[in-house]
């Protein structure tokens, strides 16, 4: 609060309010008051006002600074812009507090939403008119957002690689067979059960390169009868590399584990070995996504762009 | 390029400068005047609608005074704010007078 502001007749006369106010209840005689209304009706300055109301109690005489509803306003007008606040803030405070109601000390609901929504305005209009140079930047920071943000895409998505082995199951017993389609169906579910074992997984993950923990691997697993006699091994990993050797590690641990006390001609097999699907290599994924990022970005930024430029050529041909 | 219509609040308040300059609380006053109290327009309103006039280029300031210890900044019309509105008026005129003449037709058959 500034002593040195020049007081108005306005101010001059709340004083004078506020001086009867205190002779009414006492605080001021007779001739305590003559004096003071005197001085406040000759106050030139803020603090010659303030001077005249020193000792008694009350809130400040002119609605300048100080007081809870300005600072209110003032914590409002913060959401402003900071090159709006420089030019106007002054200007909508004085505004303001001309407009509010008398009595008034905080501000209401449908002024707060008013001066937050023309703050939300001011933020979204240009500082000034833009030039063909400014649209161009607009296009130009759409692209490049795309781009970076097509990059970031396609290094953030490396998605996990399945790797596929089939595997013939092994008979049963030396020359044997199970007979009955009961029969066969309980003896191909043993052998998945035995290829999701604990046995047959903790070689498997044993055999990987690099080491890879026994229930990393039991989640990553998956076993599904193709048929009566062929199951498939599907192993989910990082890589392709590490998928086929998780694929194969675990189909070799099930033959060596469940038929190595069969003869050769009966033991289970490996019909197809492990494979990936080409993984298109992480450049061209790159390539690709950052290349999407850079035209959509491009097309959003000459989008704004245009937006902006009727807005500016609504006004300047008149 | 035809210009499109202004927003009335705009409208408004370049006709509230159209007399000449006037500071902030001046313009949401006579506002509500010329609107015969239709058009309340609050601070916040005012001032994001200044903003974008004077980015425009077509309202100006004017000159700044300190009354109470306050900021009084006046603002007015530039050359191409007078031409926007005096544009607006005519096609708002030519608007009106089609409107009247076909009520006229409606309320009198021939």
């Amino acid at each position: 609060m500034n002593d040195h502001l020049r007081v108005g007749d306005a101010d001059r006369d709340r004083a004078a309010a506020v001086l009867r106010s205190h002779l009414a209840a006492g605080r001021l005689t007779g001739d305590e008051f003559d004096d003071r209304l005197a001085a406040a009706l000759g106050a030139v300055t803020v603090a010659d006002l303030r001077q005249v109301l020193i000792d008694l109690p009350g809130p400040a005489v002119t609605g300048l600074p100080d007081s809870g509803l300005e600072r209110s306003y003032r914590r409002l007008l913060a959401f402003y812009p900071a090159r709006h606040r420089r030019v106007h803030e002054d200007e909508m405070l004085a505004v303001l507090m001309t407009a509010a109601p008398e009595g008034r000390t905080r501000p209401g609901l449908r002024e707060a939403a008013d001066l937050l929504g023309g703050a939300l305005r001011v933020w979204c209009q240009p500082a000034r008119r833009l030039s063909w140079r400014g649209l161009l930047g607009i296009v130009a920071a759409g692209t490049v957002t795309g781009f970076l943000g097509g990059i970031t895409v396609a290094a953030a998505s490396s998605r996990p690689v399945t790797s596929t082995t089939l595997v013939v199951i092994g008979r049963s017993g030396p020359g044997q067979q199970p007979v009955t389609s009961a029969a066969v169906h309980a003896y191909l579910n043993r052998q998945i059960a035995i290829m999701r074992s604990h046995q047959v997984l903790a070689r498997a993950a044993e055999a990987v390169r690099p080491a890879v923990p026994e229930q990393t691997l039991s989640r990553e697993v998956h076993v599904t009868p193709v048929t009566d006699r062929v199951v498939q091994i599907s192993v989910e990993a990082p890589t392709a590399a590490q998928a086929v050797i998780a694929a194969s590690a675990v189909a070799v641990s099930y033959i060596t584990i469940a038929t190595e006390h069969l003869p050769p001609a009966d033991r289970a097999g490996v019909l197809d070995p492990a494979a990936t699907l080409p993984e298109p290599s992480f450049f061209s994924t790159v390539a690709d996504s950052s290349a999407l990022g850079a035209l959509c970005g491009t097309v959003l930024g000459a989008f704004l762009a245009l937006a902006a430029s009727r807005q500016r050529r609504r006004f300047r041909i008149t | 390029m035809t210009d499109s219509a202004l927003r009335e609040p705009t409208f408004l308040i370049l006709t509230a400068l159209a007399t000449g300059a006037r500071h902030g609380y001046a313009i949401m006053t006579d506002v509500a005047g010329i609107s015969e109290g239709r058009v309340r327009l609050r601070p916040g309103s005012l001032y994001a609608a200044l903003n974008r006039l004077l980015v425009e280029g077509l309202i100006e300031f004017d000159r700044e005074e300190i009354v109470d210890g306050r900021l009084r900044r006046y603002y007015r019309l530039t050359d191409p704010g007078a031409h926007r509105l005096a544009a607006e008026v005519d096609r708002l005129s030519r608007t009106t007078a089609v409107a009247r003449q076909r009520l006229k037709l409606l309320t009198e058959p021939s």
